[in-house]
């Protein structure tokens, strides 16, 4: 989306260094912040939960000391629009790739407890559940990009109106 | 407390504690489970929580929720690992976990029926 061309509702723009710490601030604040213009605040926690997870990733994938976090939430009456930026390696965005392409090629529920199934043999923080959780509970679209100086983009395309997740088939 | 002496336990911005009381023995999580490692506190705790029930040969735990307002995919994935435990266990050991959720919660109401649905033999959901 060219944000130039949306009737923006919500703008969010945030650079921070990657410190854990600092997710559960940023969380909250997004939360808080969507919930004002937003009728449907379970909507607003959804949209803070899939921030939070796309951050986590960000932060576990940064290859590098000192360089910034970057989170873009753009809103228009159909969609929330949030990109999530980190300088990571050839070989993580690779494997984000791989695992994307994966995940992306299910149903959301299936891919969901896919994951959730390979979570548990998972030896490190890096299961990749959360980018299918994000699938799932917001029912996100979710891709990337990756620029020559070594930054990925992971960017989600949450729609607004389509309430919660609905549980009629589980 | 509780008659297995697990003391509760706060990490970081959660609490967790086990409480014996009227509808039998609950596991009482609140706050924000969102550490980055979840294996270091959380999963060792329920584990702790595990043994005990398996130990005094108990049936069913109840997990309160009610003030549980977020959880990250490592915390799932700790809950996961804990629900595995049970059952892997011989059936006679096994143990059912019953979840009393806060549906307005939105992350609870979207995952917590797909565990059950992970696991539908161990996991009973409370309907509010």
């Amino acid at each position: 989306m060219d944000p130039s061309e949306a009737k923006n509702k919500i703008f969010i723009d945030l650079r921070f260094d990657h410190k854990w710490t600092y997710i559960s601030t940023v969380r909250t604040f997004v939360e808080n912040f969507i919930a004002i213009s937003l009728e449907n605040k379970k909507k607003a926690g959804i949209i803070a939960m899939s921030v939070n997870e796309l951050i986590e990733n960000a932060i576990k994938y940064s290859d590098k000391e000192g360089i910034q976090i970057k989170i873009q939430i753009i809103s228009n009456e159909k969609n929330f629009y949030v990109n999530v930026s980190n300088h990571t390696t050839d070989n993580e965005e690779k494997n984000l790739k791989k695992i994307l392409s994966e995940i992306n090629s299910l149903p959301p529920l299936e891919a969901y407890m896919n994951r959730m199934k390979l979570s548990v043999d998972s030896l490190n923080d890096k299961s990749a559940i959360g980018l299918a959780r994000v699938r799932y509970e917001s029912r996100a679209e979710i891709n990337h990009t990756y620029d020559d100086e070594g930054f990925v983009n992971v960017h989600a395309v949450i729609p607004i109106d389509n309430e919660e997740v609905s549980n009629e088939h589980i | 407390m509780n008659t297995f002496n697990i003391e509760q336990l706060h990490f970081e911005n959660a609490d967790a504690s086990l409480e014996n009381d009227k509808d039998g023995l609950t596991l009482v999580i609140s706050g924000d489970i969102d550490m980055r490692d979840t294996s270091v506190e959380f999963l060792p705790y329920l584990l702790k929580v595990h043994d005990a029930l398996i130990l005094n040969k108990i049936k069913e735990i109840r997990l309160n929720l009610l003030n549980l307002t977020f959880m990250n995919s490592n915390g799932i994935k700790s809950v996961i690992n804990w629900i595995m435990k049970s059952s892997e266990l011989p059936e006679e050991n096994q143990y059912k976990i019953r979840i009393i959720p806060n549906t307005d919660i939105a992350w609870q109401d979207s995952t917590l029926p797909v565990l059950r649905k992970l696991f539908p033999d161990f996991i009973i959901i409370e309907q509010a």
